[in-house]
């Protein structure tokens, strides 16, 4: 059927056309931008919906042609790329709302929504690749659509940011093709495929196997921000808020996140990769980036460092459950793939929300912004409340299948990780959230917009209240057929119950 | 019908307190705020047992009902709720953040109410943070600098006893492969992490019921709120910490050797709590250690349940001690905050003599539910494997806590009113009303009980000793006072007071921060400037208040988690 075969590629049209229109569109038709960019956003709510109905009910959509004789371009809408696109085709229509609210006064927004529109793209390209080539390429070209939204500014220390975010990724990029190429050397096609396709190869093949696992990590790794490659993040945060919300909670580390979902579960398959010993490690790997990164966020001051060092520590837990062999730690890690973003993208919202509206940057400065901002700091408040792991939130769902999982699987120590864990984000979240509803105001708030009738911009306000509001839904009503919860467990039972 | 009335005891706190967040309805939350714990008392006399609430798309699945254990601990917790936002509303009349207060009050009840009538571990554990994290709010009221100390330390114990009581249900679901609280302690019994798990769900309530040695946050924060507060606090959220053992600990399983360890963990309690308690000057002070050594008791009465199966069993035992010590100590609370507003000579003496109900209550005098619980406990004690040596000591805690009943009562009577305050006749009347529950509505409790125990009818006298012996050693103690020996004082708090943080804070800090350099000059070519930026840093982080002692039991229960594992 033609829209079967469609549906994956006008999902990717709906990002990029709207990226390469914006480009030509002169800087000032500010109302026509913003119309695409929203009715857009709109339609690709609207397709991902329907995909989403028709996986569900065993339909399947794929778009193929071939790219070099025996090399496919390949989409594809399965369950794990679902839980995805879905999520970015949310918060893709979350932040561009807030995005425009948030550049309002500043030069350069044509060249910042067409890459943010391609960097989106990109995203969507990640989550649909059908094959590890398509993968690759539209992982090197999120690189490329990033770049100039984290330079944006054109500060000196923006364009340093940017050197060091190209360093990484770019080596990072090396070594995934590297990885890639070899497994092409191996196999005469890398397709994602439930059960994954590397275990078709002989025995004398899987010490090479073991190698490429640990190059396509590696490389995926430098992205997902895992211990040690993950200094380019919190350098990078000096990009504008949206982009870093976009950016932990969707695109970059989430795709480095979903890539080495792809790797172990379509590429090598649960089973195989267990039978490889190649689990144990990714969990021991996630295990460190996970106390490191909040260790390391405990010590900042800066609010989008702590941010971001809590991003290299939490996207950790979706890489923890692809370690736990077994369906109840994978539910764990998919389910997590949604919920951190939510989580994240609330909490970076909020820090530019403040930033924005009484220019403040550093922990210290917070003290008593609950009175001037409530509905900003109760968003924040529940999204730390998440990430701490506090039950009726997101991030308890992952907490609990996270648990569960590690014990079924006989990880033990997983436990005590997960509560340590929780303990840290509370040291380094809590003391943030007595400030702001509890202490005097220990600065004088600088106003930085024009006063209105709400606390900020309504465009800058309504995104962080409707995610703060998906957090809750998403560990209250993690029971109801639309919850993250349930897709995950159906993604889960696809890899089990073959 | 009776779903309904289920859903509304939780549902109408949590709607007063949104209720206070718009200007518009906060007249309307303050107007119903005192009312919002009557649907739980009514559904605590009316309700029939069994699931009554059933939301699988909630959470983990959710079901709510009532058992006997629980219509107990409803019962109780429901009235000194009631009885406390009645006494709240002419407390805080004049107090511009009584708008914040009922909030975070009315949050803290949805939470008790809830975790009482959770069947599932999900939503007992939702409930339970719940109450833990909005009672932050009651605890820094006050928004002094001791407020806020008493705060950190609070948040601190309780985040890590939610970590430690994760695990313990983790792992508990885990073995019994169910999230029925009903299902759980008879697969934890069987299973090879019994010992583990009963380790893990000990201090992981132990926080909140003020277990020794996880007690410090109680004498910081009782004092410290206000006074309504202080009485649910103490009253009846500890007693959430009891009812988490009841429920989830393999009782009714003969498990000697944790019998041995939690009855003398309990004593141990009961006589530190009184002794330490005695040393005190203010009396909220006194009144929260007192707490501490009756949660002791209580342990002791859980301790039972390690015995072989008994009639009263250890739950029905521990639940009635609850009951009485809930009614007991809240009543004495709001009775501080009555006397504190009462300036009149004759007044404040029949306020004194009125306190003095609960507080012999609490010793155990004869004809006392006091009396009734200690003479419960006793005689279960034969029975039990290897607690016979217990009895002794009970005496012994029952003098312990006699002396301090005095000292209290000696302090209230030389205590000068607080004269800008006032309170209305609903808060007396709110005292009055507590004070008669727990003189008399804990006998109606015990009624099933009371005919079986032949010690209260033959030996009445034998339960005056402790009091007669707290009495003779109070005289004495005066008389050496007057004759210019002076005793120690121990700061509220005592094992957290005897530290002053902040050195080790900052050393801690500054070290994490090295070491994180460290790595980071590996990893990434750091400029000069940037570093001496960063050593810039390093003092501010000194300021990060809650590190410390976060990170302390962050490392703390990995250690010790681990080293569990190990030994296994």
């Amino acid at each position: 059927m033609l829209w079967d075969a469609a549906a994956p590629l006008l999902t990717l049209a709906t990002s990029l056309v709207t990226g390469l229109v914006i480009f030509v569109l002169s800087e000032d038709r500010e109302t026509a931008r913003n119309t695409l960019n929203i009715g857009a956003a709109l339609l690709k709510l609207v397709l991902v919906g329907v995909m989403l109905w028709g996986v569900y009910h065993g339909a399947q959509y794929e778009t193929r042609f071939a790219l070099l004789p025996g090399i496919d371009f390949v989409l594809r809408s399965d369950s794990l790329a679902l839980l995805f696109v879905s999520l970015s085709a949310v918060l893709w229509l979350l932040t561009t709302v807030y995005a425009i609210g948030y550049l309002e006064r500043s030069p350069h927004r044509r060249r910042f929504f067409g890459f943010f529109s391609l960097c989106v793209a990109s995203t969507v390209g990640i989550a649909l690749a059908g094959n590890l080539i398509t993968f690759v390429f539209f992982y090197e070209a999120l690189t490329l659509a990033t770049y100039p939204l984290v330079v944006h500014r054109g500060t000196e220390k923006a364009l340093r940011a940017g050197k060091i975010y190209l360093a990484y990724t770019f080596t990072g990029g090396a070594l995934l093709l590297g990885g890639t190429v070899w497994l092409y050397g191996l196999l005469p096609a890398v397709d994602f495929a439930y059960g994954g396709v590397a275990s078709t190869l002989p025995v004398q093949d899987h010490p090479a196997l073991v190698l490429i696992f640990v190059l396509l990590i590696a490389g995926l790794g430098v992205k997902a921000g895992i211990v040690p490659f993950h200094s380019w993040l919190p350098i990078a945060m000096v990009a504008p808020a949206p982009v870093s919300a976009l950016l932990h909670a969707v695109a970059v580390v989430k795709a480095g996140a979903f890539g080495i979902a792809r790797v172990v579960y379509d590429v090598y398959g649960i089973e195989f990769a267990a039978d490889l010993n190649l689990l144990t490690p990714l969990a021991v790997v996630a295990a460190v980036t996970i106390l490191y990164g909040s260790l390391m966020a405990l010590l900042q001051q800066e609010v989008k460092r702590r941010l971001a060092f809590s991003t290299v520590s939490q996207v950790s837990y979706i890489l923890l459950g692809i370690g736990i062999f077994g369906p109840i730690g994978t539910i764990g890690g998919a389910v997590h793939l949604v919920h951190q973003g939510i989580m994240k993208i609330t909490l970076f919202f909020c820090a530019g929300n403040v930033a924005e509206t009484l220019g403040l940057h550093r922990i210290d400065e917070l003290d008593g912004v609950g009175r001037r901002m409530p509905a900003t700091m109760a968003a924040f408040t529940i999204a730390a409340f998440g990430m701490i792991g506090l039950p009726a939130t997101a991030g308890f769902i992952t907490k609990w299948y996270l648990g569960i999982g590690a014990l079924n699987a006989g990880m033990y120590w997983v436990i005590a990780l997960l509560a340590v864990s929780s303990l840290l984000n509370a040291a380094y979240f809590l003391p943030i959230v007595h400030a702001v509803w509890f202490k005097p105001p220990s600065v004088r708030w600088i106003e930085q917009m024009p006063a209105t009738r709400f606390e900020t911009d309504i465009r800058m306000l309504l995104p962080p209240l409707l995610t703060a509001a998906l957090t809750i839904g998403a560990g209250v009503a993690a029971g109801l057929v639309v919850s993250p919860l349930t897709w995950a467990q159906f993604f889960a039972a696809r890899q089990y119950l073959r | 019908m009776n779903a309904a009335l289920l859903l509304m005891a939780v549902m109408l706190p949590l709607a007063v307190a949104a209720s206070c967040i718009a200007p518009a309805s906060r007249r309307l939350a303050l107007a119903l705020a005192p009312w919002a714990a009557a649907p739980a008392l009514l559904l605590a006399l009316v309700s029939p047992a069994g699931v009554l609430v059933d939301l699988p798309w909630f959470q983990l699945g959710m079901q709510l009902g009532l058992h006997p254990l629980t219509r107990l601990f409803l019962l109780f917790t429901s009235i000194l709720w009631l009885a406390s936002a009645l006494y709240a509303r002419s407390y805080l009349a004049e107090d511009t953040r009584r708008v914040r207060f009922t909030f975070f009050f009315m949050l803290t009840l949805a939470g008790n109410i809830g975790l009482i009538v959770a069947l599932d571990l999900a939503s007992f554990y939702f409930f339970f943070a719940l109450m833990t994290f909005a009672a932050y709010g009651l605890v820094i009221h006050a928004g002094s600098a001791e407020a806020y100390r008493a705060g950190r330390v609070y948040i601190a114990l309780a985040v890590i006893g939610e970590g430690l009581l994760l695990a313990g249900l983790l792992a508990a679901a885990h073995v019994s492969g169910s999230l029925l609280i009903a299902d759980l302690p008879a697969a934890v019994a069987l299973s090879g992490w019994r010992d583990v798990i009963i380790v893990l769900l000990l201090t992981g309530f132990g926080v909140k019921a003020g277990l020794l040695g996880l007690h410090m946050w109680l004498p910081l924060a009782h004092p410290i709120a206000p006074t309504p507060a202080s009485a649910v606090l103490s009253g009846a959220m500890i007693k959430a910490g009891l009812l988490g053992w009841l429920l989830f600990l393999p009782l009714d399983v003969a498990l000697p050797h944790w019998g041995v360890a939690f009855a003398a963990l309990g004593l141990a309690a009961a006589l530190a709590g009184a002794i330490v308690g005695v040393l005190q000057t203010e009396a909220k002070a006194m009144l929260a250690y007192s707490s501490i050594s009756q949660m002791g008791l209580m342990l002791v009465a859980v301790a039972l349940g390690f015995g072989p199966t008994t009639e009263p069993g250890a739950i029905d035992i521990a639940a009635f001690y609850a009951a009485h010590h809930g009614l007991a100590k809240a009543a004495l609370f709001l009775g501080v905050g009555v006397i504190g507003a009462t300036a009149g000579t004759r007044e404040r003496r029949a306020i004194l003599l009125l306190l003095a109900l609960p507080a012999v209550a609490l010793v155990g005098a004869p004809w006392t539910s006091g009396a009734v619980a200690k003479a419960l406990v006793e005689a279960q004690l034969h029975s039990a494997h290897g607690l016979a040596w217990v009895k002794p000591w009970l005496s012994a805690a029952a003098v312990g806590t006699g002396a301090l009943m005095i000292r209290l009562l000696l302090t209230l009577a030389a205590s000068a009113p607080d004269s800008g305050h006032r309170l209305g006749l609903p808060a007396v009347a709110s005292w009055l009303a507590l004070t008669v529950a727990s003189a008399i509505g804990a006998w109606w409790l015990a009624m099933p009980w009371v005919f079986a125990l032949p010690a209260l009818a033959s030996e009445p006298i034998d339960a005056l000793i402790p009091l007669v012996l707290a009495a003779l050693g109070s005289v004495l103690a005066l008389k050496l006072h007057r004759a210019g020996w002076r005793a120690w004082q121990v700061a509220p708090g005592d094992v957290i007071a005897l530290f002053d943080l902040a050195p080790l804070q900052r050393t801690l800090a500054v070290t994490v921060r090295r070491v994180g350099d460290a790595a980071a000059a590996v990893w990434l070519r750091v400029t000069r400037a940037e570093r001496r930026a960063r050593r810039r840093l390093l003092v501010e982080v000194g300021r990060e208040e809650f590190a410390f002692p976060m990170v302390a039991g962050g490392l703390v229960l990995l250690f010790v988690t681990t080293l569990v594992i190990l030994l296994l």
